[in-house]
């Protein structure tokens, strides 16, 4: 499966470019439109997670992947940034925009969320 | 019929006998209404000028009327100015402050504004034919366009009304009805969340309720959008937006 990759500078100003590029991915694996809308919410969200408070250090790495049945978000911040814990806000928002979430810190200290949205129409 | 100079007479010893009165006289509110109804073909012919862009003419004319009664309740008679020379760029300027609030925050194609309407549309359509949010592919192939047009529009539908969603909790929504004291109950009822309880208490009523719709309820924004009588990029804004408040609220806990 093919793999788009972005990687913008850690500043919340190319939120909004991730944003789109991932709402544009979205329409070719034929989410719906409520899923797209859900999955710019959740990049909004994951996008600030991975961020954290180090503003303008580093960069952002995204990744967007059509599966099979949908497509995978991968965003990875910069060093030093902590993981949100399953009891979280952020946590809470986002499993209910994505039907998947995986969250691990990496050995060189980054954080890499990724979210998967599933299609439910049959195309 | 009035000629103008006739017409310019009757305006100033009206404007006279009115500025001469107490505020809150029973009198000068009948002399301002007298004034108001006279002016109306001004504020007419002025709105019309903006009547092609998208707003009702009758939103404009009554948009235009406020500019007018300021203009009224502002005008100094010992300016020398005729009063239709000095209202007419007030009654301008609250036609496009209307515009400026209510419509579209930045300039949008003419194209793409139709193309929005019409994916809306079909949106809705389809929404109710599949029972389910359809996909930009059912969209643009119902349209007979790409659809990178579907999402160019829909990016253009969401310049729409980004600055009234900045602007106080609207009037107009009695739909939100009285189930807000309930929502609020559960909303403030989240475990583990404590320190949002403030910030939700900060919400107005309507970011509260689309709140508790998608996260509590569980419904998807279309649904929300159908309930609330808005258009469902109406919903995702102020959902993006209502987060990004807890955001930066949280952070700064």
């Amino acid at each position: 499966m093919s793999t788009i990759h972005l990687i913008v500078p850690a500043d919340i100003h190319h939120v909004g470019l991730v944003r789109s590029t991932a709402a544009h991915v979205a329409a070719y694996a034929d989410l719906s439109i409520d899923q797209i809308a859900d999955l710019r919410l959740a990049i909004d969200e994951a996008y600030s997670i991975v961020l954290g408070q180090n503003q303008n250090t580093g960069e952002i790495k995204v990744s967007l992947t059509r599966i099979d049945a949908g497509l995978e978000v991968q965003l990875v911040g910069p060093v030093g940034v902590s993981a949100p814990d399953e009891n979280s806000w952020a946590w809470t928002i986002l499993s209910a925009l994505v039907n998947n979430i995986n969250v691990e810190t990496s050995s060189d200290g980054t954080v890499r969320i990724t979210l998967e949205t599933k299609v439910v129409a049959s195309a | 019929m009035l000629d103008r100079a006739d017409s310019r007479e009757i305006d100033r010893e009206m404007l006279e006998r009115f500025a001469a009165l107490d505020a809150d006289s029973d009198q000068r509110r009948v002399i301002r209404d007298a004034l108001v109804e006279k002016h109306l073909p001004l504020v007419y012919f002025l709105a019309r000028k903006f009547a092609n862009r998208g707003e009702p003419l009758d939103d404009l004319v009554q948009v235009g009327t406020i500019g007018l009664i300021k203009a009224i309740d502002r005008f100094e008679l010992s300016r020398g100015f005729e009063f239709s020379t000095y209202a007419s760029p007030t009654i301008i300027g609250e036609i496009k402050r209307h515009f400026r609030d209510k419509t579209w925050a930045i300039r949008v194609p003419r194209r793409l504004q139709e193309l929005g309407a019409k994916v809306e549309k079909t949106r809705s359509e389809l929404n109710y034919e599949l029972n389910r949010s359809p996909t930009p592919n059912e969209i643009a192939t119902k349209l007979g366009i790409t659809i990178e047009d579907v999402m160019e529009a829909m990016e253009s539908q969401s310049a729409y009304f980004t600055i009234s969603l900045d602007g106080s909790p609207d009037d107009d929504s009695p739909v939100l009805g009285d189930s807000l004291g309930a929502i609020d109950e559960s909303l403030l009822q989240i475990e583990n969340h404590e320190s949002l309880k403030p910030l939700i208490a900060l919400l107005d009523e309507r970011a509260k309720k689309i709140l508790f719709l998608r996260f509590f309820e569980n419904k998807s924004q279309s649904e929300i959008a159908q309930e609330l009588e808005l258009s469902q990029m109406h919903v995702s804004r102020i959902l993006a937006k209502t987060l990004a408040t807890l955001r930066t609220g949280l952070v700064q806990d």
